[in-house]
């Protein structure tokens, strides 16, 4: 699509540039993959044995009530076809097991924890792990204890499981120094220890990443020429060494973000931390259906969100990139 | 014919620079305490009533105590080191197995309808949250597959825990693969655009025998490289899952277990925590260790 007048105008040319049928095609893929997941589940939880009502001390016949009242006893694909055409109204439909409170009600209650919790670790996290890579990539190669000294601690963090590097914190912290609270998160300082706990997985891997691009990058003619030039160094750093590894940065940062709100089931765990992940185990245990599949949905949702954002960066960063996002 | 291993000597002094690296005798270390079950001398589910929470190295039949019922921790340590390393390497063939297969197929029909149908298969596995449903397929796959066995097997006592492990491998090892198949595709990809390929076909050469003698050699250590990161990720997850109460259950406890039990403890009895975690932060650290070995030896070439 040429413009008509011949007068460049940066912001058509933009909108022009942009990948519509790439960004069609990916939603219509993402549509499809989000119904594939909720099918899968759906059909999953009613093949396990055990469900809702499951009380030795209810009576068989309220029991058969109950499940008439939340149409548990309709043929699966009516089910599943009612469940979709709630969904489209946008009703996630009521809790099995939580009498009198919907789906989108509980919800409501552990989204917002989980999602503050996990974009305050990768807003923490990802800029200190590219300012550790950096500096790690620059003492490459120059004997320096410190780095040397980081660089062994984030191998160590990278070996560690959520749940070592957690009991390390709260060792230190919370049972030695007695500085921080542990559970729950009522004031401030009680997101102290989660929020570092997650933030383990971005610092390492975006630090490692940023690391190896400057270690190929410094040494190339170019920077090298920018030092001759007698450029600031600042501005070098900015500019010309980290530049290369922002693609890489922007690929790895989506599934990191999305790990990080779906993937803190341990860190809630110990901390007790009323999240998406206690609430997934518990309504598992309790075969409460519906809030599994309202869950099990955000958390697709939540990957798709990213992947599709980070995907959208990398194409308008590189257009040549178009063809391999393209799934 | 020439032979058609591209770089000859690459596996030959892959495997010798392995065996300088400590990461190598580390696992190896582990791979030993695995096996070391049967001559421990204690029962690692026997329950001591009257020496609960015993301290390391005060008695000698119980060199490193015990927890909280008065079973042996040394013993417990070296099953869970099983547990772990028998989910690792059956996650990591399964997947290197699926992974292989499906790459060589896609690579090899590279445009055609079934490259294509597996690319979207590993783009919808990319595209489920995998912790999410890996919880999921766990709780789900134990009755499902007891479920599938006949009553006589069905009805003994010790299937169930098996069962469960079973259930948990095929869950994790379903979102392993793809990794394994993508870099086996690539790989395929790029070398059946080798001249020896085109040599290969214009003298008549079959698919099989160009798969099994001159693409498996070469494939070989992106196969290796691909074990080196599935093996370690699936003890992770595993440990993970079983730290927090949906993995590994009890007779059998896994180093995620004892972590859980040793976290209760952390107050009275903090090596408990400590043991269990020195075995996953070994054997992460010797994978660690050999994958940036391997990265090192392709660097090199």
């Amino acid at each position: 699509m040429q413009p008509a007048s011949t007068t460049p105008t940066t912001k058509r040319s933009l909108m022009a540039n942009l990948p519509w049928r790439w960004l069609l095609n990916r939603l219509l893929n993402g549509g499809l993959t989000l119904v594939i997941v909720l099918s899968l589940t759906f059909i999953l939880l009613r093949l396990m044995p055990g469900g809702p009502f499951d009380n030795p001390k209810l009576p068989e016949s309220v029991k058969l009530a109950l499940e008439a009242r939340y149409h548990l006893n309709s043929p699966l694909w009516e089910q599943l076809a009612s469940y979709f055409q709630g969904l489209l109204r946008g009703d996630l439909g009521p809790s099995l097991v939580n009498e009198g409170r919907t789906v989108a009600d509980l919800l409501k209650d552990s989204v917002p924890v989980s999602l503050a919790l996990g974009l305050l670790a990768g807003v923490i996290g990802i800029p200190a792990g590219v300012g550790i890579g950096l500096w790690l990539g620059l003492k490459e190669g120059s004997k320096n204890w410190p780095a040397s000294l980081v660089e062994g601690l984030l191998v160590l963090i990278l070996a560690s499981p959520s749940f070592l590097i957690a009991g390390g914190l709260v060792w230190l912290f919370a049972v030695k120094l007695a500085w921080l609270p542990v559970a729950l998160l009522s004031t401030p300082a009680h997101w102290v220890l989660p929020v570092a706990t997650l933030c383990s997985v971005p610092i390492v891997s975006c630090s490692f990443l940023v690391k190896k691009s400057v270690i190929e990058t410094k040494h190339q003619l170019y920077v090298t020429l920018k030092y001759a030039y007698g450029l600031p160094n600042k501005l070098i750093l900015l500019k010309h060494l980290l530049k290369p590894s922002l693609l890489p940065l922007v690929a790895v940062s989506a599934p990191l973000l999305a790990n990080l709100l779906t993937g803190s089931f341990a860190v809630e765990y110990l901390f007790a931390i009323p999240g998406m992940g206690k609430q997934f185990i518990a309504a598992i245990i309790n075969r409460d259906y519906t809030v599994v599949l309202g869950l099990t949905g955000l958390y697709a949702l939540f990957l798709l969100v990213f992947n599709l954002v980070s995907d959208g960066l990398l194409v308008l960063i590189d257009p040549r990139l178009k063809e391999s996002t393209n799934q | 014919m020439q032979s058609a291993v591209v770089k000859p000597k690459a596996n030959n002094s892959l495997l010798v620079s392995l065996q300088s690296t400590w990461g190598t005798w580390g696992l190896a270390l582990v791979i030993l305490g695995a096996f070391s079950v049967p001559f421990l001398g204690q029962d690692a589910t026997f329950i001591h009533v009257k020496i609960p929470l015993l301290a390391p190295f005060s008695n000698f039949s119980f060199p490193l105590g015990t927890d909280d019922l008065g079973r042996d921790l040394l013993s417990r340590l070296a099953v869970g080191a099983t547990i772990s390393l028998l989910v690792g390497s059956v996650v990591g063939g399964l997947s290197a197995l699926t992974g292989l297969t499906l790459g060589l197929l896609g690579g090899l029909n590279e445009g055609k309808s079934i490259d294509t149908a597996i690319n979207r298969l590993i783009d919808l596995v990319y595209s489920l949250p995998s912790l999410v449903i890996v919880v999921l397929m766990a709780v789900f796959l134990e009755p499902f597959i007891l479920n599938l066995l006949p009553t006589s097997i069905n009805s003994t006592d010790w299937i169930r825990p098996v069962v469960k492990v079973a259930g948990l491998i095929l869950a994790l090892a379903f979102f392993s693969w793809p990794d394994t198949a993508k870099i086996i595709r690539a790989e395929t990809l790029r070398l059946v655009r080798e001249p020896f390929v085109e040599a290969y076909y214009s003298l008549g050469g079959g698919i099989w025998r160009l798969i099994t003698k001159h693409l498996l050699p070469n494939l070989s250590p992106y196969l290796l490289l691909s074990l080196t990161l599935s093996v370690p990720r699936a003890i992770l997850t595993e440990s993970t899952l079983s730290f927090i109460g949906l993995g590994i259950e009890a007779p059998l406890s896994s180093w995620g277990t004892l972590a859980a039990e040793g976290w209760y403890l952390l107050k009275t009895a903090p090596h408990i925590l400590v043991l269990a975690t020195a075995g996953i932060l070994l054997s992460m650290l010797c994978f660690h260790q050999i994958t940036q070995q391997i990265d090192r030896q392709f660097a090199r070439k």
